[in-house]
């Protein structure tokens, strides 16, 4: 919008005009202000730093981005910690057995007969402490599935502490132990466990009853130690 | 506006200078627009100079300038409005006993002198009501758009357009009928 040009040409030469004593007095004072506040400026560094971030809108993105990533990994590092400490029916080991159940599952040899369920044998005792896990599965001559096990194992960085290869009723039977303080299989997750091939030595045979005669077998192959030396991966034996 | 920008950068790192230079440069600007909108000499040039100290002070603070002249010109809007919004609180009270701070800087000469066009012109304005004459000034002076007049006096475009057609027909009427005087 154009004003008309008499207004226009009015506001141009009205002017106004300073006072040069005056002028110096309100410049005196005004540099007097400057002074002091660069005086104050430079006593505080921190608002200096946060003057440069507040300023561009690059820095400010950057200084978010590194807040963010720091509570990824401080709010990680927590959830580690805590997963290690939660009871076993939230913990890793409930995530292992279930990563087994349905990981390991794809063998033949891994079906509900092969099953164990033990009291606490004199030789798991010398490999587990407080409990241990115990995975005893009969092996067949075409079976390859072990190396299938050791893979899922180390994929879910589980330490076996001894594997122990026997003969029962004239199978080749392995068992492979492991240690995890926290595993406390109970209710639920017992059956799960009976259904698969995890079993638990912790003095459960109240629990889950009377063995019968092939896991006394496996006990007295468990009890034993070791017989047979490993069959090689993938070979028949 | 190259020079402006330069000046702030100096500004801000601490050049006294460069303020020394901002101050020559837009003073008589300042005055001008300030005496238009108050209508009151002493009470523009205190409001300058309070804009001035304000300015220097702002050394510290981390917002940045991108037009120095527009941020100028409506500091001097926003210290004439709370200047008036001051006076109206204490008109019972009595302007001349008023504790304003600026107001009570005694000063022994005047530092502003008006030609005789900005006197005329300034008789004109202080008739016409003061939100028509802010926007007058501020786009004839401040060089402001009526875009950004609109969101200062936080109103629609539609609403400064109609205040500035209004106020500058009554400007014209006031100002031709000083002439015929």
């Amino acid at each position: 919008m154009k004003p008309k040009n008499g207004i226009k040409v009015r506001f141009q030469r009205a002017a106004a005009n300073t006072n040069p004593q005056m002028d110096k007095v309100v410049l005196e004072d005004v540099l007097t202000a400057y002074s002091k506040t660069l005086g104050r400026k430079s006593t505080n560094p921190k608002l200096k730093i946060w003057t440069i971030i507040l300023k561009s809108p690059i820095t400010k993105l950057a200084a978010a981005v590194v807040v963010m990533v720091g509570i990824v990994v401080v709010g990680s590092y927590f959830t580690k910690e805590d997963l290690e400490k939660v009871p076993a029916n939230q913990s890793r080991s409930k995530k292992q057995t279930n990563a087994i159940t349905s990981e390991g599952a794809g063998t033949r040899t891994e079906r509900s007969s092969s099953v164990t369920k033990f009291g606490m044998p004199s030789m798991a005792q010398s490999v587990a402490k407080s409990s241990a896990i115990i995975r005893a599965r009969f092996l067949e001559k075409t079976d390859t599935g072990r190396h299938q096990s050791g893979l899922i194992l180390s994929k879910w960085k589980i330490d076996v502490i001894k594997v122990i290869y026997g003969k029962v009723s004239g199978q080749t039977i392995e068992v492979m132990c492991w240690q995890d303080p926290e595993f406390q299989v109970e209710g639920r997750e017992a059956i799960m466990c009976l259904r698969t091939i995890e079993g638990q030595i912790y003095g459960t045979t109240t629990y889950y009853g009377s063995l019968d005669s092939r896991e006394k077998e496996i006990l007295e192959v468990i009890e034993s130690g070791a017989h047979l030396t490993a069959p090689t991966v993938g070979t028949r034996w | 506006m190259l020079e402006d920008k330069v000046l702030v950068r100096k500004f801000k790192s601490g050049d006294p200078a460069a303020l020394e230079r901002i101050y020559e440069k837009y003073k008589n600007d300042l005055l001008s627009l300030a005496v238009s909108l108050m209508n009151d000499i002493t009470a523009a040039e205190d409001a300058v100079h309070d804009v001035f100290v304000n300015f220097a002070q702002s050394v510290a603070k981390p917002y940045r300038i991108r037009n120095l002249r527009k941020y100028l010109m409506t500091s001097v809007a926003n210290r004439v409005r709370s200047q008036q919004r001051y006076m109206q609180r204490h008109r019972t009270a009595g302007i001349e006993n008023s504790e304003f701070p600026s107001r009570n800087l005694s000063r022994p000469e005047r530092w502003l002198i008006l030609n005789e066009d900005l006197k005329l012109l300034d008789r004109a304005l202080a008739q016409i009501p003061y939100e028509q004459r802010e926007v007058i000034t501020l786009y004839m002076q401040g060089g402001m758009s009526l875009r950004e007049i609109a969101r200062f006096q936080n109103e629609s475009a539609n609403t400064v357009i109609g205040r500035y057609r209004y106020g500058l027909n009554k400007l014209r009427s006031l100002l031709d009928s000083e002439v015929e005087k």
